[in-house]
């Protein structure tokens, strides 16, 4: 989860990124931040979410385990 | 699906700008947004200028006027035109078709072929195959290709995910007979994707009322009506990532060849972002991928390829051969791509409308 949390705390321009924090209470929560999240989940892990996956995932946490999932997936 | 030509060559373009032109950040001070995450935007996607139409131009107005360059330059006669195919979304009307609008503008001959194709993203490489099959009949030598959009008349002012960067423009291609090298093609098409790039009412479907006309918030301060063009980014982005690496890998490895021998990959322009992206998935070097024609004329519709044949690789394709992998991706959902050998062109030009 550790590169998850590094990029976050760049794209939303945050100090700290808690597991707990709801993804959309972010100042920073709009399309633009939503797109460079996609890509690097992709870049990183090969994992394609789209907006929709996103709108179903409401912690950090809840992100991070959706990804391990799609890799699980992916690797079957 | 793939397919194969031969006896066919590319030996004009010509690129049709609106001489409009608006600025990114102007169009988004309409908007809430706060001016420095604008800014951002523009900077990691790629948007700054593009060209628009006044709101009374049709895609006929454009394609004329082109054709009536390629007229008055010498570079084509009217009577040598055996078959215009007019690709677009945006007709002049439901019927007649354009082509057919053109033709009588023009006062083109009666004998020949007149076809519209209802093509995006894709359109360019679409018109291409449709013209390299029609050139394989004896009583035509040359086709000439239109791709032109007027999308900017159905994008809402107030779509902030659409209106800053969507442009207008047209090309014309002329195609002949001649040249011997290969041409690879490869088609596949998803219409369960049909609603990631739509225009939902209008048609048949959904005929055009008051109501179709409303503007609503589509729920991320969006605001557009029916009648609207709708884009949803995401699904684009997941569709190229996921698809075309593979639809380019398998198409240059039908032609046995490699990436090496690739002088450029010309690509259908989403946006710079998108294709940075898209390049890294691919490993192919950004300077083999032009990327910069949203930034600089919007996102043009089927008119993005021609765009970076006319800008780009103007200098190039005057003056030698080379082999190019063009790829379109988008509204259908549709992807193809063409592999080819271009140039030298006889002519290569932009004018302004």
């Amino acid at each position: 989860m550790a590169p998850l949390i590094a990029q976050m705390k760049e794209i939303f321009e945050l100090e700290q990124i808690a597991e707990s924090d709801v993804l959309r209470d972010y100042d920073l929560w709009d399309s633009l931040s939503v797109i460079s999240l996609l890509a690097f989940i992709d870049s990183e892990w090969g994992v394609t979410l789209d907006a929709e996956d996103i709108t179903e995932v409401n912690t950090v946490g809840d992100l991070w385990k959706f990804i391990e999932t799609h890799i699980a997936n992916r690797t079957q | 699906m793939f397919l194969k030509f031969s006896n066919c060559s590319i030996r004009d373009v010509l690129l049709v700008l609106p001489v409009v032109e608006h600025s990114y950040l102007e169009d988004m001070g309409r908007f809430d947004a706060p001016l420095s995450r604008s800014k951002k935007l523009a900077d990691v996607m790629g948007y700054d200028k593009r060209r628009i139409v006044s709101p009374d131009t049709c895609s006929s107005d454009l394609a004329v006027f082109g054709l009536q360059h390629l007229f008055d330059t010498k570079v084509i006669l009217p009577h040598e035109i055996d078959a215009l195919i007019v690709v677009t979304q945006t007709p002049d009307h439901f019927i007649p078709p354009t082509s057919f609008v053109i033709q009588g503008e023009l006062k083109l001959k009666r004998d020949m072929i007149c076809l519209d194709l209802v093509q995006g993203c894709a359109g360019f490489i679409l018109g291409l195959i449709q013209a390299f099959m029609l050139l394989g009949q004896q009583s035509i030598d040359k086709v000439a290709l239109v791709n032109v959009d007027v999308l900017s008349r159905k994008v809402s002012s107030r779509d902030r995910n659409s209106f800053p960067l969507v442009g207008d423009a047209a090309s014309i291609t002329i195609i002949e007979k001649g040249g011997n090298e290969k041409i690879w093609a490869s088609i596949k098409v998803d219409g369960t994707g049909r609603d990631a790039l739509i225009i939902p009412a209008g048609g048949m479907r959904l005929p055009s009322t008051i109501e179709t006309s409303v503007v609503h918030d589509d729920g991320n301060s969006n605001h557009r009506a029916l009648d609207h063009l709708v884009m949803d980014g995401s699904a684009v982005f997941n569709f190229v990532q996921t698809e075309i690496p593979l639809l380019i890998s398998e198409i240059i490895s039908q032609a046995d060849l490699t990436d090496a021998d690739v002088d450029a990959y010309v690509f259908h322009q989403p946006n710079r972002f998108m294709l940075e992206k898209l390049a890294d998935k691919m490993k192919v070097p950004h300077s083999k991928m032009p990327m910069n024609v949203v930034e600089r004329f919007g996102n043009n519709s089927g008119v993005t390829i021609p765009t970076v044949l006319a800008t780009n690789l103007a200098e190039s394709l005057i003056k030698k051969s080379g082999q190019y992998c063009l790829a379109g991706f988008g509204v259908g959902l549709t992807q193809a791509s063409l592999l080819m050998r271009l140039g030298p062109l006889n002519s290569c030009n932009i004018i302004e409308f």
